[in-house]
């Protein structure tokens, strides 16, 4: 089941991309590594844009908690107010669940592919659909530079590559922490995410030390692909952010005591008050 | 309620697809290790190199000579059927890890004492010459030893203490041993080229590519050499100039060697199953013989007959090893193995020996004639 579903299709995709790519391994990984970004898309702008307007709400998420932390209907009515789903969660993980099989599946086929014994050769056979021509592709080149793609990095370069790149595509997907006087987080769970920026790729970098380089370079693909997406779904959302602000009303008071509003660059706390913070978070949620 | 939110969440699946792939690094091999028993033997003993050991082992005393390495380790794994010249037997490993901080790969050569009892003194160790597996049989020849390596070289080492001479970077791995006459060295290649290279300087001589991956080692006869190929034929080159003389088609990739015959016929099987029996100076067809089974090993010679050790069919987990008539390709006996062969059998006085992987027991010599159970070694059982 597990190899007719992920491992064999990964298989057989690499080698048409082989083939189409002129043999050239490293092309057929870098084109597979896109298709499978690309097909993740929609799935992964979706986390990080939830993930980041999340962010933005947190300190009002955490004072909900507080306040409500004896009932939690309360709570959640709270929570819908400001447009904050706690399930939403589940879909957000979504993409990094889906990588869970990309991940094993194309660990493994990436050994199975670049085998370099007469017995993986012999059990990539049956693996093979009918249609690719695998006489005419083996054995599969596995070299790249000074790479042997079946073994790990001797020089450690990729095992760092892994790590640098990692650690930037989580810097861009993770909040700035904000100190509280006593200069501890005031949010544990940014500062979570934050102590991960370090963590994961220096466990990924670790790791890459005993991976394949062939299982490394699609890291170090995909994080690069990560980053170009983070950095742009940043982008798109500071630009998202800059129009709401612009379009907010701004409440000021005439000299004869009578208010008017019109459009103007401002801050939550320029808006003055409660009820001006809510309608532009429903409105945020509404647009999600 | 309020305790699942995403912050909390997201580090919690990144530490779990960590583990997965602490998971791949600690329970996965790092690199597909597994391969065929390599089979070799002296004419006195049958020598064997499975998995961590490699082990003489003597069928008229029904004794183990000796294993090595001493303590065997399941993180050094040996494949490649060992060589034995003037009792001294060479053999690589496919490398050893460096170690959880160190991705750098060691891969031992090493030339050992043949010895009746006891373990085998060690006459010296290459740890240097390769980076990659060794699949490939060494040949001892003169004052060298020749090897060709998955790290795509070709090389040289001084027979006498194990000092690399020369080296030749090829396209792809070697998985066949090395042919020598004449001061040349005769190397075919997983990337689809047969080399010559002068055995004193490792110069190349002449290289002559076909279409297909040359996964076993040439055979030499009077001016010809003989190489199988994933393209399915054999290919018959002139060893002066590499230049093909001859193919003969087979049904399927053929992986093994061909057999060469006093008769003057050379017989190959392919992956199809079908046992082919070509003129050896012209590659016109004499007898093809269509069998069920898939055939990897390369048949062996002896008395007359044909032995052919193959997977039973393509789907089975049994083997089988068959005798055909030399003369005419008609079977004579054939026997079930509880296991697929994939490993080439050796000849051994009235035996014919194959090696079973998977089975309890690990050699079994069967009578040349009638194909009746001679003897068996079955290993000690592990604690």
């Amino acid at each position: 089941m597990w190899n007719t579903f992920i491992v064999d299709p990964m298989i057989n995709a690499l080698l048409v991309f082989y083939d189409l790519l002129g043999n050239n391994f490293i092309l057929a990984l870098t084109f597979f590594t896109i298709l499978v970004r690309l097909l993740t898309l929609p799935l992964n702008i979706r986390q990080q844009r939830s993930m980041l307007q999340t962010q933005e709400i947190q300190p009002q998420i955490q004072a909900i908690q507080k306040k409500y932390k004896d009932n939690p209907q309360k709570m959640q009515e709270e929570f819908q107010k400001i447009g904050y789903n706690p399930a939403d969660s589940l879909t957000g993980c979504l993409p990094t669940l889906i990588q869970f099989p990309i991940l094993i599946g194309l660990y493994r086929a990436i050994i199975i592919s670049l085998g370099s014994t007469p017995q993986s050769l012999f059990e990539l056979v049956p693996r093979v659909y009918s249609f690719i021509d695998l006489q005419k592709l083996v054995p599969i080149d596995n070299t790249f530079a000074w790479l042997n793609l079946s073994q790990p990095d001797p020089y450690f370069i990729l095992p760092v590559l892994v790590a640098g790149s990692m650690f930037i595509q989580q810097k861009l997907m993770s909040p700035p922490t904000q100190k509280n006087k006593s200069g501890q987080d005031e949010n544990p769970a940014a500062a979570m995410t934050q102590s991960m920026q370090y963590t994961m790729p220096l466990m990924f970098g670790f790791f890459s030390l005993q991976f394949p380089s062939g299982l490394s370079i699609y890291f170090i693909l995909a994080n690069l692909i990560g980053i170009a997406q983070g950095w742009y779904t940043r982008n798109i959302m500071a630009k998202e952010r800059a129009e709401r602000e612009a379009a907010k009303p701004v409440i000021t008071t005439s000299p004869n005591g009578t208010g008017s509003s019109k459009a103007a660059k401002s801050t939550n706390k320029q808006s003055g008050n409660g009820s001006g913070q809510s309608k532009n978070r429903k409105r945020r949620s509404a647009k999600r | 309620m309020g305790k699942l939110h995403r912050p909390y969440s997201r580090p919690f699946v990144l530490f779990a697809l960590a583990a997965v792939a602490l998971l791949l690094t600690a329970c996965g091999s790092r690199i597909s290790t597994g391969s065929f028993a390599g089979l070799s033997t002296d004419g006195q003993k049958v020598y064997l190199a499975n998995g961590p050991e490699v082990l003489a082992y003597d069928p008229e005393t029904q004794q183990v000579n000796w294993t090595f390495p001493a303590e065997p380790n399941s993180a050094v794994l040996f494949y490649a059927a060992p060589n034995n010249e003037d009792g001294q037997v060479v053999f690589g490993n496919y490398g050893q890890a460096g170690g959880f901080l160190s991705p750098r790969v060691t891969v031992s050569i090493y030339a050992l004492e043949d010895t009746d009892s006891g373990t085998p003194p060690s006459l010296w160790t290459n740890t240097t010459a390769a980076t990659d597996k060794i699949v490939a049989p060494a040949l001892q020849e003169g004052d060298k030893v020749f090897m060709g390596t998955a790290d795509n070289h070709i090389f040289a080492l001084d027979r006498t203490n194990g000092t690399k001479l020369w080296d030749y970077k090829i396209g792809h791995a070697v998985w066949g041993q090395p042919a020598y006459r004449d001061g040349v060295v005769y190397v075919a290649s997983m990337d689809w080229s047969m080399y010559a290279l002068d055995a004193e300087t490792g110069e190349l001589v002449w290289t002559t590519p076909l279409n297909g991956a040359l996964a076993s080692r040439p055979v030499l006869n009077g001016q010809l050499l003989y190489v199988t190929s994933f393209d399915g034929s054999v290919h018959a080159l002139d060893i002066e100039t590499g230049a093909e003389q001859w193919s003969a088609a087979a049904n399927d990739a053929i992986w093994g060697a061909p057999a060469l015959g006093e008769d003057g016929r050379l017989y190959f099987g392919d992956i199809a199953g079908d046992i082919h029996a070509v003129n050896a100076e012209t590659g016109e067809s004499i007898w093809d013989v269509d069998t069920a089974g898939v055939i990897q090993a390369a048949p062996i010679l002896a008395n007359n007959m044909i032995y052919v050790a193959s997977q039973t069919t393509s789907d089975a987990t049994t083997g089988s090893l068959t005798a055909y008539s030399a003369t005419d390709g008609e079977q004579v006996w054939t026997i079930t193995t509880p296991v697929p062969l994939w490993t080439t059998p050796v000849v051994l006085g009235n035996s014919v020996v194959v090696a079973l992987q998977g089975s309890d027991a690990l050699l079994i010599g069967y009578d040349l004639e009638s194909g009746s159970e001679l003897w068996r070694y079955v290993p000690p059982a592990t604690s």
